[in-house]
């Protein structure tokens, strides 16, 4: 009786030894090998529908320009697929004002670029500020007092080629020639 | 007789769970392997990134609207003040080589979406080893905050870390596209990794 407890016991311990490392090698296969996709990509990494103002739209943009007295004409498509839109104040005389508007094709606003320069050439920054400073307006429809942080800086930086970021939008400002860029600091 | 079965029983279950262990341990260091260059099938001299295809990579960048190319090599996204272009170099199928970059503004330094774009670009030659792709990532992401231009062999890859602030002899135009040259987004990032080529 003994000797067959015995083996019995050996067998016991071979099919725990067998048994063990057949659960392991599967445990082991089902936890990353092979064909098992690489590292997964970061939920935070860059996509293109960032690329645009949310809730901003071409048309809305265009709509708070013509009130002010701008004349707004399509421009062509990009090469990147954006729509341009150009938006021209013809009522300065001798001064060059205009805000170039790129839309996604959704509509939704890519950037929007506000220009102003003396026609004979040289900066008029006493003329171009108001309009400059009204710019960053644009993308905060009906909400001054988000835009109040953005004008603040354009008050404080214009003359200056600088740039900032203020509430996930991207400002650069450049004397020459005066400009302003608003787009997704994304 | 009660006593030596309860004995075999005890040391069948301990022999269970070591061997277990042990196999776990054994083919999780062997299934590694996957993660080591190889040499790419037909191309000589070349090495591929262990198990990566160039799918493993396209795939999640066009998922997040990066426009590629048909032939899966080159990739490109504009967004806002931020530019980025990923190139993959493969051999039937197999990447062999990818080189990531992304421009800013110099000013305000790169965005954390460029950064954990990076960091997923250093990893990703290591799905199978999470302990060496979390290195390379800090690794690469260390250089970029020492602004440095380095290089390192990982597990056998070449990996090139261009974060020096260099705005010459880049792959990326300095302006983004549309922006009449406005914007000069002279800051840069690039990292490159290969499988290395076979002696």
């Amino acid at each position: 009786v003994k000797g067959s407890v015995r083996v019995l016991v050996v067998l016991l311990v071979v099919y725990g030894l067998v048994a063990g490392t057949a659960a392991g090698a599967v445990a082991a296969r089902l936890a990353g090998f092979p064909g098992s996709p690489p590292v997964v990509p970061a939920a935070d990494l860059p996509r293109a529908t960032d690329s645009v103002v949310h809730g901003v739209t071409s048309g809305g943009v265009q709509q708070a320009l013509t009130k002010a007295g701008f004349a707004c004409a399509a421009g062509a498509d990009t090469q990147i697929g954006t729509i341009v839109m150009t938006c021209r104040d013809g009522r300065t005389a001798g001064y060059a004002i205009s805000v170039d508007i790129d839309s996604a094709p959704g509509g939704s606003v890519t950037s929007v670029v506000g220009r102003c320069q003396r026609s004979g050439g040289g900066t008029a920054l006493d003329v171009c500020a108001p309009f400059i400073h009204g710019v960053p307006g644009l993308l905060y429809p009906g909400d001054a007092a988000r835009a109040a942080a953005a004008q603040d800086w354009v008050s404080h930086n214009l003359g200056a080629d600088t740039s900032t970021e203020i509430q996930g939008i991207y400002y650069a400002l450049q004397l020459e020639p005066l400009l302003i860029v608003c787009m997704p600091a994304a | 007789v009660r006593r030596e079965l309860l004995a075999g029983t005890v040391a069948a279950i301990v022999a269970l769970a070591a061997s277990a262990f042990g196999s776990f341990q054994l083919v999780d260091l062997v299934t590694s392997v996957p993660d080591a260059p190889r040499s790419c099938a037909a191309f000589g001299s070349v090495r591929c990134l262990g198990t990566l295809t160039a799918e493993d990579l396209i795939r999640p960048l066009r998922a997040r609207g990066f426009e590629c190319d048909d032939a899966e090599t080159l990739c490109y996204l504009t967004m806002g003040a931020s530019r980025y272009r990923v190139a993959v170099e493969s051999t039937g199928g197999a990447a062999s080589s990818y080189e990531v970059e992304a421009r800013f503004d110099a000013s305000l330094g790169p965005s954390q979406r460029a950064l954990d774009l990076l960091s997923w670009f250093a990893q990703a030659p290591f799905g199978h080893d999470p302990l060496t792709a979390a290195a390379a990532g800090r690794w690469v992401l260390q250089q970029v905050r020492a602004h440095a231009h380095a290089l390192a062999t990982v597990n056998g890859y070449g990996y090139e870390v261009e974060a020096s602030g260099n705005e010459f002899d880049v792959g990326l135009p300095a302006c983004p596209p549309g922006a009449d040259c406005i914007v000069p987004l002279h800051g840069y990032l690039r990292l490159a990794v290969d499988g290395g080529r076979s002696r």
